[in-house]
C-alpha cells in the first residue's frame, strides 16, 4: 500500500460496467513527509469517500479489486482503503492532514 | 491506472486465437497538462473508443478482469473513457465531441 494526496477527480460517462458508481481520483504519491514522489496515477475509490486535498491509503497492484464490495472481480489496479489522519513515525508525527492541506 | 491518449490502433492477422476477435490499441500516456509523454501502451479495448481519446488503462493481471478479455493474455485494458479532468478546481481537460 502507498500514500498520496488526491489532487483532482475524472468524469468518465463510458466505463466498465462494474466502475459504475465509483469515483476516479487522481493522486499523486507522497512519502511519509508529504513529499511527492513518483508520477501521479488514476485510483478507484470505490466508497466514494475521498475528495480533492484528502491523504489516502491505496493498494497498487490487483489486489485492489477487493476493496470493492460485493464483486470481487474488477478491473481496477489501484483503490482507495483509508483516509489519513496523521502519520507517526516513532513518537514524531511527520505528517497531519487538516484544513491547511485542502 | 493511468492516462492514456489513444494515437493509432494495431492491425494483427496472426495472434494468440485467444485474441481472435479483439481490438489492440495503441497510446501514449499523458501528462496532467494534456501533453504527451514517450511512453507507449498496447491495450486491449474492452468498451470501444476510437483514436484520440483520453482513457484510463489498467495494467497487469488486473486487465483480464473485464468481460471481454477474461482469460485471455493480455496486461494492459482499456476501462474508461476520460470526459473530463479536474485539478484543483480547475477543468484541466474537457473531451471535444
Amino acid at each position: 500500500m502507498k500514500l498520496g494526496i488526491v489532487i483532482g477527480t475524472i468524469v468518465a460517462t463510458l466505463k466498465d460496467p462494474s466502475l459504475i458508481g465509483a469515483l476516479l481520483l487522481i493522486v499523486q504519491t507522497i512519502n511519509h513527509l508529504g513529499q511527492k514522489i513518483d508520477d501521479p496515477l488514476v485510483v478507484v475509490d470505490p466508497d466514494r469517500n475521498a475528495g480533492p486535498g484528502d491523504v489516502v491509503v491505496f493498494v497498487h497492484s490487483p489486489d485492489a479489486c477487493m476493496a470493492f464490495p460485493g464483486d470481487l472481480w474488477v478491473p481496477i489496479d489501484a483503490a482507495v482503503v483509508a483516509i489519513v489522519d496523521h502519520v507517526d513515525i516513532g513518537r514524531r508525527t511527520t505528517l497531519r492532514v487538516d484544513q491547511s492541506w485542502k | 491506472m493511468n492516462l492514456v491518449k489513444i494515437v493509432g490502433s494495431i492491425v494483427a492477422t496472426q495472434k494468440d486465437p485467444k485474441l481472435q476477435g479483439s481490438k489492440l490499441l495503441i497510446g501514449k500516456e499523458i501528462r496532467l497538462d494534456g501533453t504527451m509523454t514517450e511512453v507507449y501502451h498496447v491495450a486491449i479495448d474492452t468498451i470501444g473508443v476510437g483514436v484520440g481519446e483520453v482513457v484510463v488503462i489498467v495494467r497487469g493481471s488486473s486487465a483480464r478482469l473485464t468481460e471481454l478479455s477474461n482469460n485471455k493474455p493480455v496486461d494492459s485494458a482499456i476501462i474508461a473513457v476520460v470526459d473530463e479532468i479536474e485539478l484543483d478546481g480547475d477543468i484541466v481537460w474537457r473531451k471535444t465531441r
